[in-house]
């Protein structure tokens, strides 16, 4: 049988280690299959973020579980862990966050560094990719290029590895409603070529229709001490 | 990609930084490798002056002082010797010598001293071990009033041969005479009327003889004995070999070589007659080899602390890498948190920093190696135009080595705190929007 893309149990977290604060996060379950896509919305700062932050093994929870590819985040740390993220999870975020100096194929070429896929193969793929996206001047810094070409270099990296959860944090919160619906398309369309699930964030009522699958993350609850 | 690309590329993004970075540690690199490879071979080149000679006497005041100015020309001998005392020397004592070279120093031409020697000079005494004097151009003097230059001195004052002009009494006032006002009463004084020819150019030695000019003995001894005539009768037009006296026949110093077995360098009795000779009290004696030895020693605690101020100068510069380093971990944050979030472990991110500072000390000790061969030739170059000294500066490969790769190893030891800075670098608050 094979493993679910997302599975979280039990998760709770907080900022801090006072045990009186309240949970930032209180999430008794979440199941998402390979290839699904799901929204999730809920209040700016309500936590959404930190969920993201939470799966890809950048934040450590107070408690439960949280597994990808059937591998739990937190029971591998360090390097491993690190290398099973950049293999397992693409993340495009809200300010798409793509390194500065550097060409949108080295954009994609230094995500390709860490994974799994054979150096022989890296260049071929992440042109491919890039053209895929409609970038025509793949080695053009990325700081030169517009908001909608950075938004599909940054899909591009996201996907590159042949993730199997592509976590999208606020993508359209940027852009004007034209560009977002691009984006939007862009980005489900390439999951979907792909076959990785994708987990969306946002607090934007127009991408609800969006997604067969919606959930909204509520805000926590105190906790009871 | 790779990580080299990604330090590149962060290098790249802090140009000026990197450029300024590794020009200091090329700068300390180079002044290092600079003082090492000019302190060995500057005591070369004062050796070569001595070449093939075993000692040097005279009449002056220090073995050193004779070694200075009767080899070296740093100024004009003070004291003279007879021509008797020379005979004496040479033929009296029956001393095992292979030569004894007569010298005399004291005049100039346009600051270039005139030594007056015999053909011996030239056949016998060689300006280093086992290489003869060799012509560019004409030949040696044979007769009076001829002169062969050293190729420094043909080349400075484009002489040429056929050339001919007087020489002046002294060394310092040659050199202020010509082109400059002198002040009234301070006027050279000039051996007019004694033309000298030039019938030789010689090939760079690579000592100070180069930046000399050689003649025979009584010609030289003619224009004082001219000067001393004039003063107990001005009208004396002019004054030939038939007119010396004995007090005309000085001498400033001696070259000496014992002689060897074939294929010996020294003698068995060397030492003994330099005991011989060190006994005489109207002599100087000294070994060349010894008192440029003595001299280094003196020279090289200065050396010393040169190169310790050098090797402040290295540790600075890894200073200059740390701070600049740790200087850009601000700006690179995010690029390091984007690493992370990509699959760049901690250790890895530690790694790239510490060998981006590895990179830029490398990038420097090359760029000093560079610098240092162009920056010996320029002293080189000055130290034979000032003093005549011709220097040839080598990189001993295993010193150039073993600064290349403390250079790399102190450029890392400066990485480690920018390094231990990246390692730590929280990856969720630096992917926020800035």
């Amino acid at each position: 049988m094979t493993a679910p893309a997302l599975l979280i149990r039990d998760l709770k977290f907080r900022y801090g280690a006072s045990s009186s604060a309240s949970w930032v996060i209180d999430l008794p379950a979440l199941e998402l299959s390979r290839g699904e896509q799901m929204l999730l919305t809920g209040q700016s700062g309500g936590g959404k973020s930190t969920l993201l932050y939470l799966i890809s093994g950048l934040m450590e929870p107070n408690e439960g579980s949280i597994s990808v590819d059937g591998q739990d985040m937190h029971a591998i740390s360090g390097e491993k862990r690190d290398l099973y993220r950049g293999r397992k999870i693409g993340m495009i975020f809200q300010t798409f966050n793509l390194l500065e100096g550097f060409t949108a194929v080295e954009n994609v070429l230094t995500a390709l560094m860490f994974s799994d896929i054979p150096s022989s193969e890296h260049q071929k793929r992440a042109e491919t990719l890039l053209q895929s996206l409609d970038i025509n001047q793949p080695n053009k810094p990325v700081e030169q290029m517009s908001v909608g070409q950075q938004q599909r270099v940054a899909v591009a990296r996201a996907v590159a590895c042949g993730p199997v959860l592509v976590l999208a944090d606020e993508p359209t919160a940027s852009l004007d409603p034209d560009n977002a619906v691009a984006a939007m398309d862009l980005i489900q369309q390439t999951c979907e070529i792909q076959g990785a699930a994708l987990l969306c964030t946002s607090h934007d009522p127009a991408l609800a229709d969006r997604f067969s699958r919606r959930e909204a993350l509520r805000t926590a609850q105190p906790t009871a001490s | 990609m790779t990580d080299f690309t990604i330090i590149l590329r962060s290098m790249a993004r802090r140009m000026f930084s990197t450029v300024t970075t590794v020009v200091t540690v090329a700068v300390a690199v180079a002044l290092m490798l600079t003082l090492l490879s000019m302190r060995h071979a500057s005591e070369q080149a004062f050796q070569r002056g001595a070449g093939n000679m075993h000692m040097l006497v005279s009449a002056e005041d220090s073995p050193l002082l004779t070694v200075l100015n009767n080899v070296f020309y740093s100024g004009v001998p003070r004291r003279a010797m007879t021509w008797e005392q020379y005979e004496d020397l040479a033929f009296g004592r029956r001393m095992p010598w292979e030569f004894a070279i007569p010298t005399q120093l004291g005049d100039s031409h346009r600051g270039f001293p005139v030594m007056a020697t015999t053909e011996e000079f030239f056949t016998k005494f060689q300006p280093h071990r086992d290489t003869q004097w060799q012509l560019a151009e004409g030949r040696f003097f044979e007769d009076s009033f001829e002169v062969v230059v050293g190729s420094t001195v043909a080349r400075a004052a484009g002489i040429r041969i056929g050339d001919q002009f007087d020489i002046t009494h002294g060394i310092e006032q040659s050199r202020g005479w010509f082109g400059r006002e002198v002040e009234p009463g301070m006027e050279p004084h000039v051996h007019y009327g004694f033309p000298y020819t030039v019938v030789g150019i010689l090939e760079p030695t690579g000592s100070a003889h180069d930046r000399a000019m050689f003649t025979d003995l009584e010609s030289s001894w003619i224009i004082h004995a001219h000067d001393r005539r004039r003063e107990g009768n001005p009208s004396i037009r002019t004054t030939t070999a038939a007119d010396l006296i004995e007090e005309d026949r000085l001498i400033t110093g001696v070259y000496l070589r014992v002689a060897t077995r074939a294929g010996r360098g020294i003698s068995a009795a060397q030492q003994q007659i330099y005991n011989t000779l060190r006994a005489e009290p109207t002599l100087t004696v000294a070994d060349p080899h010894f008192e440029i030895g003595k001299l280094f020693a003196i020279v090289s605690d200065i050396d010393q602390i040169f190169l310790a101020l050098a090797g402040v100068v290295l540790v600075s510069s890894g200073i200059a890498i740390m701070l600049a380093l740790y200087n850009s971990m601000e700006m690179r944050r995010r690029q390091i948190a984007i690493l992370r979030v990509l699959g760049c472990g901690r250790l890895r991110v530690f790694g790239l920093v510490l060998t981006e500072s590895a990179l830029i000390g490398l990038l420097g000790a090359l760029a000093g190696v560079a610098l240092c061969f162009v920056g010996v030739h320029v002293v080189a170059e000055l130290m034979r135009a000032r003093l005549g000294l011709v220097i040839e500066p080598t990189l001993e490969p295993i010193w150039t080595f073993v600064l290349v790769m403390s250079t790399i190893l102190l450029a890392a030891v400066a990485g480690l705190v920018p390094a231990a800075l990246a390692y730590r670098t929280p990856v969720v608050k630096n992917l926020r929007p800035l």
